[in-house]
């Protein structure tokens, strides 16, 4: 080549480098500056978003005084009694107004707390502050305005008077320099709405959150463009993860790299809205912002390779003059200086990976062992919190009782301050349903009472004191007998075993703390005792923020259940009975440990589930009640997806450090060229089944939008969350109707229809589900027959079981076959779509319940092709899109549809005979026509057979196509498409060597090449089939 | 001849580039040692008959101070706090306030104590254009856009306070305090709301050497349902034991303090004030995480004796609310932070505040607490929400308050009573 050759190939050479190395620093530069050019850029949209909020807020507190200052509305509320006339003439001056000021309703609350008027007459005579719930959110307001004398906000919430969510600002009304109420103002939250509905600047992933803290959750409270449905939906706030939301509901400010409620990665700027203590977060998905660098990644990919390409070109062209460099360069004294071992590319490449390897196992290890401690740290934290909060509970019981004794200990009271003291205790805690003071006239002598005063008051009957005298009378006795007067006498104090409240529900247990009086010279002269409901505390067991499958228990000092998810133990039963009752020697033993007064924490296995479990109880100090949580391990293991990862990183570096060795060995003569593409053959196969085994192995069904139901404790957990969010939203009580399912036939028979063939039944209370059909739905079914129901009557439950024979629709995915995990879900529903009504699975019907038993299955049932590896009842979360036509359809109920599923697992024999065996038949086929290639002297005679292999191949994908028909490619068809270009280049090749070959001047071709192409076939193949195995299930 | 030139440049090279490393790892080791800090001035008597009181604010301004350097300070700059003592003088605060402003150059003070401490620095903030954090609950009836009030005003603390008793004790009141702005004017708000609310004053009486014992006789004669008290000081103890002495329990007539904290029943006793009420934003008993963790680090900086008052909590929220405002406004520029801490919010220990956007008051929750043998209190009544600050109560015009000022102001001597 001449020299203008050469500088034809390097020019270009030059500047493709170039343009690489200007690729890398661009992505360097943009992986650094991305972030913070969208924070900066988010952070602006942020607060132009606030300015507006705060405008519209600050418009709507000024269209309140306006309001509230107008004489019209203060001397309506300054005159006792209104006609209707003046109604109507309030009505027609905000009729006037409201087009002016905007709001949605206004009520008129005089200093008793009753509406005397409002834009809904419905609610004219009602007080705030009765027949409401604790919730009310316009009564705190109406409170705080009231005694602050100021304009207040109200939270945003659901408010039972108009039945509905809304925000309120309420304000003072004077009337010549008297209070004469307070004008609650509703103003329209969805203009909020229509402000954060914009997009501009957002890109395709960005959105607006609000949210607001509530207790320990961030609910928040606008639909957003990625869950029209979010609004109200709740997460934990608290959590250790970097979570905007929780920063912004909290009062922060500030941008960074967040996590949002989708669990997605985000970039975002937040802040907090003052008045209605909002915390609003703009983000954008980190996947799009950093989009850019997927461009220009692209880009370096696209250069390196056009690099390589043209070195390759150049290298063919200028071959001698290179391998002469080299080998000047390799006779060199410096380069000889090299130690030998060092000088070989391939042992380096073998340090490095084997280095990769040691860095990967520790990397995983540590994971794994952080990713539990985290986990756990975060259980214990969250159940030490709730100790906290029930200690604090249980502090201020003892210190008004201690107060009260101390008092009397002093003899500060009176006995007129003794009822004023009752009266006002019971008035500041709402928590206390009564307080007993017993006084005797003579110190206490041991089981006898001479003379006894005792003054009583209870919440039922406030401000009603009870002021009883006895002497030696038979009701003295029975006090001196019973257990909590004995034990107190005894031992000075006593919080009292609750009892179960037999004539009410779980929620008006008590219990009760007495504690003894001393006289001046130490003698016991009474004692006080007071009784306190037991909800708070079984209300902060019940909601450990813990996931759906953990739940909580509460222990008094002796182990018995004050809560447990299975409200009949509450009271009634031990840990330590239950735990036999179960047959669990290993929890029975654990129940007892939880006694001794410390800390316990320690795993057993489930014996139903047969999942390995954790236990948590911590004692609560003032009294050693004992709080604890139960939840299964599996739950706070590494995710699949990240255990995959790591293995198939591991084992592509594996695969690279064996194939250095190999090839080490090779250039060092160690190893001849066949045993050498022996091994690497032997390495990539290895590999391959390896990573099928992985894949296998670790494929898990996607469980993120359901609730797992394995045992009566999470189905209790599940049934109380309901019921506390439709206590929460004021919903009618929801009906829960147990029902079941056992199939005895199964079949695939197109991939959009399952055929089953089985039972299904359903169970009614004869008092709880008066009205209800007696109809059960399978919503999914194409077609369905329904047998002649049985029925049979058990106490007050009747059993109806249908056997059940039909289609239903199931879509399937077989994008991984023969790969493939099938999830068959059945949904079923209750014919009363209208009602409040959710099915429970009938767990007790069931032997065992943990998902590897396959419940629901019988056991002479089998799939062919398949096997099944987990049965499962679970609730399904669903976006309802529409309401039926009823109006109060989208209640709590409506949003989860209880399925049964069977996951199933492919057969691989099946897969391996009918495709991969004739696939490598043709492999092998076109390897025998490439060996003996080199002897024909015609070409046709090669060429027919890459014809006849070609058209079996394409006949072989078909029947792949037709049986598993997909929008995307099969995992199998990969190997399809390498075959086919495998089945191009070898054409290729064979006319290059009917034209080339045999010619005196290509000898380089001849003696390179086709050998070449001969050795790396195999290898080829198995290292295409083993990378895009990597790629496509990674 | 190119060989012996790269072999003339190499030792200059090498000088060259040892040179710049070694001035770079020089500035570094220097910034390491002496790193750039930004001075604030805090302003809180150590010595003097205040100095049991104000000790403690002083700590807690210095923990949030100690709490922001340990995350990096403020654009990277370390905070330096320079603290001066009044020694419980009026003027002395005044004086102080301009040394740390004009010679220490400080960019903020934090400090202030009586009201008529405040008023003296306000003269001086107002003067050179600087910012007064004030962490005391605070009469109302003034404005200052070089003042950020970060405690209550009357319609968070002894508004909901007399409404709360109006409406759950009884509405004859008898009201007692001593002849200084805080009292007088709070005082004057607290008739307003009685009036308001159709409530009876029946006694008034302001504290004077001796005169104790026959307040506590008129309180006796007229009987009232409660004692609204704005007796700042140990004069409580003494008021609190005549009472007792007389037969006055909390169970008889109770006793709503409007400046009697916990650190006061630390050091007074709370055997004579126990069942009695008292009215703050903040309470060292309050349920809540966030004020858990401040308990807990005040004690363990400063030892576990240390009771935790209203004003302590409103002096170290105060510091992050004056980062939060610096950050957001990019300067320490008292012109630019100015509107940063509109709407400034912190999730305090008592619950979350803001600074308001029409004034430089804070938002604050309002408590109502009964106190206890143990000198903490047993919260009876929360506001569970941040309550809006109103400077001049509506009861009358913001003249009609100015007046009054001016008129006390020229009663003491044109001075503001201590």
């Amino acid at each position: 080549m001449g020299r203008l050759n050469k500088y034809f190939f390097l020019i270009p050479l030059y500047i493709i480098l170039g343009s690489l190395i200007a690729a890398i620093i661009w992505y360097a530069y943009l992986s650094y500056s991305l972030v913070p050019q969208k924070e900066k850029k988010l952070w602006e949209i942020t607060l132009e978003h606030e300015e507006k909020i705060n405008t519209y807020l600050l418009q709507q507190q000024t269209n309140t005084q306006t309001l509230a200052s107008d004489d019209t509305t203060a001397t309506f509320l300054a005159t006792k009694s209104h006609s209707k006339k003046d109604d109507e003439q309030y009505q027609e001056f905000l009729d006037t107004q409201k087009q002016l000021l905007g709001f949605k309703n206004i009520f008129l609350i005089d200093n008793n707390s009753t509406i005397v008027f409002s834009t809904i007459p419905s609610v004219i005579g009602k007080k705030i502050t009765e027949n409401t719930t604790e919730y009310s959110a316009l009564k705190k307001s109406y409170e705080r305005a009231f005694m602050a004398l100021a304009p207040d906000f109200a939270y945003f919430d659901y408010e039972p008077l108009i039945n509905e969510r809304a925000l309120f600002i309420t304000t003072p009304v004077v009337k010549n320099k008297k209070m004469v109420g307070i004008l609650a103002y509703q103003f329209d939250q969805e203009k909020i709405y229509q402000m954060i509905n914009q997009y501009i600047g957002l890109g395709t992933t960005g959105e607006i959150v609000l949210a607001q803290q509530e207790d320990t959750y961030a609910l928040f409270v606008a639909p957003s463009r990625h869950d029209p449905d979010l609004a109200f939906k709740k997460r934990d706030l608290f959590t250790k993860a970097p979570i905007s939301v929780q920063a912004s509901a909290l009062g922060g400010q500030g941008t960074g790299v967040a996590t949002d409620y989708r669990d997605k990665k985000v970039v975002g700027a937040w802040t907090f809205i003052t008045k209605i203590n909002w915390g609003m977060i703009v983000k954008m998905d980190y996947e799009e912002v950093m989009e850019p660098l997927t461009t220009v990644s692209m880009i370096i990919i696209f250069l390196f390779f056009v690099f390589i390409i043209w070195l390759l070109i150049t290298e063919y062209f200028f071959h001698k003059s290179i391998i002469l460099q080299l080998k000047k360069l390799s006779q060199t004294k410096k380069f000889k200086k090299i130690p030998y071992l060092l000088r070989n590319p391939f042992f380096l490449f073998f340090i490095i990976a084997t280095i990769l390897i040691i860095k990967n196992i520790i990397y995983y290890e540590y994971t794994t062992i952080s990713t539990t401690q985290k986990s756990k740290a975060e259980i214990l934290d969250s159940v030490d919190k709730d100790v906290d909060r029930i200690q604090s509970i249980l502090n201020r019981i003892s210190f008004t009782t201690q107060s009260l004794a101390d008092d009397l200990h002093l003899q500060r009271l009176s006995e007129e301050d003794i009822k004023n003291r009752l009266n006002r205790d019971i008035a500041e805690n709402t928590i206390i349903q009564s307080i007993t003071i017993m006084l005797t006239s003579n110190a206490f002598k041991k089981n006898t009472l001479d003379t006894v005063t005792v003054y009583k008051t209870s919440r039922t009957d406030q401000n009603m004191i009870i002021e009883e005298k006895y002497k030696n009378e038979d009701k003295l006795n029975t006090i001196i007998k019973s257990e909590w007067f004995a034990k107190t006498i005894e031992k000075g104090s006593y919080w009292l075993k609750p009892t179960k409240n037999k004539n009410h529900t779980n929620n008006n247990n008590t219990s009760s703390y007495s504690l003894i009086v001393r006289n001046k010279q130490k003698n016991i002269i009474g004692l006080v005792s007071l009784v306190f409901k037991l909800e708070p505390l079984e209300r902060i067991a019940s909601y450990n923020s813990l996931n759906r499958i953990g739940y909580s228990i509460l222990l008094t000092q002796d182990g018995t259940f004050l809560f447990h998810p299975i409200g009949s133990l509450a009271m009634e039963k031990t840990f330590s009975q239950f735990a036999q009752e179960s047959g669990n020697k290993e929890l029975a033993r654990l129940a007892q440990e939880a006694l001794t007064g410390k800390p316990l924490l320690a795993t057993y296995r489930e014996e139903n589930t047969n999942q390995l479990m954790w236990l948590y109880t911590k004692p609560i100090p003032i009294n050693n009640w004992i709080l604890g949580t139960i939840f299964p391990i599996a739950d706070i293991t590494l995710q699949s997806d990240i255990i995959r990862h790591s293995f198939f990183w591991l084992l592509a570096y594996c695969i690279i450090a064996s194939l250095c060795l190999c090839s080490f060995f090779y250039s060092t003569k160690k190893l001849s060229i066949f045993y050498y593409i022996l091994l690497i053959n032997a390495i990539l196969i290895i590999g391959l089944v390896i990573t099928w085994r992985i894949i296998q192995v670790t494929s898990t069904i996607d469980r993120t939008k359901s609730i797992i139901i394995t045992d009566q404790s999470s189905l209790d957990k599940f049934i109380d969350d309901i019921y506390e969010e439709t206590k929460r939203k004021h919903e009618e009580e929801p009906i829960n109707v147990p029902c079941g399912l056992l199939l005895y036939a199964l079949d695939i028979p197109d991939p959009e229809h399952v055929s089953i063939s089985g039972y299904i039944w359903n169970k009614y209370n004869e008092k709880l589900h008066k009205n209800l059909s007696h109809t059960i739905l399978l919503p999914q079914a194409t077609r369905m027959e329904f047998g002649k129901p049985t029925s049979s009557i058990t106490d007050d439950w009747e059993t109806i079981i249908w056997h059940i024979k039909g289609i239903i629709a199931q879509e399937q995915n077989y994008t991984a076959f023969p790969f493939d995990k099938q999830q068959i879900k059945i949904i079923i529903e209750h014919q009363d779509i209208q009602k409040n009504i959710f099915l429970t699975p009938d767990l007790s019907a069931y032997k065992k319940l943990s998902p590897e038993s396959t419940p629901g299955i019988n056991k002479e049932f089998s799939l062919a092709g398949f096997v099944i590896e987990q049965t499962f009842f679970n609730y399904h979360i669903i976006d309802t899109s529409t309401n039926f036509g009823f109006k109060e359809y989208g209640k709590v109920t409506d949003h989860f549809e209880l399925m049964y599923n069977i996951v199933i697992s492919r057969n691989l024999l099946n897969s391996f005979v009918l495709y991969f065996l004739p696939l490598l038949v043709i492999l092998f086929s076109l390897f025998s026509t490439l060996l003996v290639s080199e002897h024909s002297t015609n070409p046709f005679r090669i060429l027919g057979p890459y014809t006849g292999l070609f058209f079996a191949l394409v006949i072989l994908q078909r029947s792949v196509r037709e049986t598993y028909p997909t929008g995307s490619t099969l995992y199998i068809e990969y190997a399809f498409f390498y075959t086919y270009l495998t089945i191009i280049l070898l054409v290729l090749h064979t006319i290059l060597t009917h034209y080339y070959g045999k010619h005196p001047d290509h000898k380089y071709y001849r003696n390179i090449v086709f050998p070449l192409i001969k050795l790396a076939f195999w290898p080829l193949q198995l290292a295409a089939w083993l990378i895009t195995t990597l790629i496509v299930f990674y | 001849m190119n060989t012996l030139k790269t072999k003339q440049r190499l030792p200059f090279m090498l000088f060259f580039i040892t040179g710049i490393i070694a001035i770079i790892g020089a500035w570094y080791v220097f910034r390491l040692i002496y790193p750039r800090t930004i001075k604030i001035g805090i302003l809180q008597s150590l010595t003097g008959k205040n100095a049991n009181e104000e000790v403690p604010v002083k700590d807690a301004t210095m923990l949030a101070v100690e709490e922001i350097n340990a995350k990096g300070g403020v654009f990277g700059l370390k905070i330096e706090a320079i603290i001066v003592d009044p020694k419980s003088d009026i003027q002395t605060f005044g004086r102080l306030a301009e040394e740390l402003i004009t010679q220490k150059k400080v960019a903020v003070i934090f400090g202030g104590w009586s009201s008529a401490s405040r008023k003296t620095i306000k003269t001086v903030v107002e003067k050179y254009n600087n910012l007064l954090f004030y962490p005391v609950q605070n009469e109302g009836l003034e404005d200052s856009l070089n003042i950020v009030y970060t405690s209550t005003t009357p319609n968070q603390q002894s508004i909901p306070g007399t409404t709360w008793c109006l409406y759950n004790i009884g509405k004859r009141c008898f009201i007692v305090g001593i002849d200084e702005l805080f009292s007088r004017a709070s005082n004057e708000i607290i008739k307003d709301v009685i009036a308001l609310h159709s409530g009876q004053v029946v006694g008034e009486a302001y504290l004077s050497p001796n005169n104790i014992p026959d307040i506590v006789q008129q309180i006796v004669k007229t009987q009232p349902n409660v004692i609204l008290n704005t007796i700042d000081g140990p004069e409580n103890l003494t008021f609190f034991t005549e009472l007792r002495k007389a037969g006055i329990t909390p169970e008889k007539i109770p006793t709503m303090s409007f400046s009697l904290d916990e650190p006061d029943l630390q050091r007074y006793g709370a055997e004579y004030m126990a069942g009695n009420y008292s009215s703050w934003s903040h309470f060292q008993s309050i349920e809540r995480l966030e004020n858990k963790i401040f308990v807990a680090d005040i004690k363990k900086r400063y030892g576990e004796n240390v009771i935790i008052s209203d004003a302590m909590e409103a002096a170290y929220y105060g510091v992050y609310m004056w980062k939060q405002a610096v950050e957001r406004a990019k300067s320490f520029e008292i012109d630019k932070i100015r509107p940063a801490l509109k709407n400034q919010a912190f999730d305090a220990p008592e619950g979350i505040l803001y600074v308001d956007d029409s004034s430089l008051h804070t938002w604050s929750n309002s408590s109502i607490g009964k106190i206890r043998l143990d000198k903490q209190c047993t919260i009876v009544w929360n506001s569970q929400k941040s309550i809006r600050p109103i400077i001049y109560p509506f009861t009358r015009t913001k003249e009609e308050w100015d007046a009054l000022l001016e008129k006390w102001y020229h009663e003491w001597g044109d001075r503001w009573a201590d």
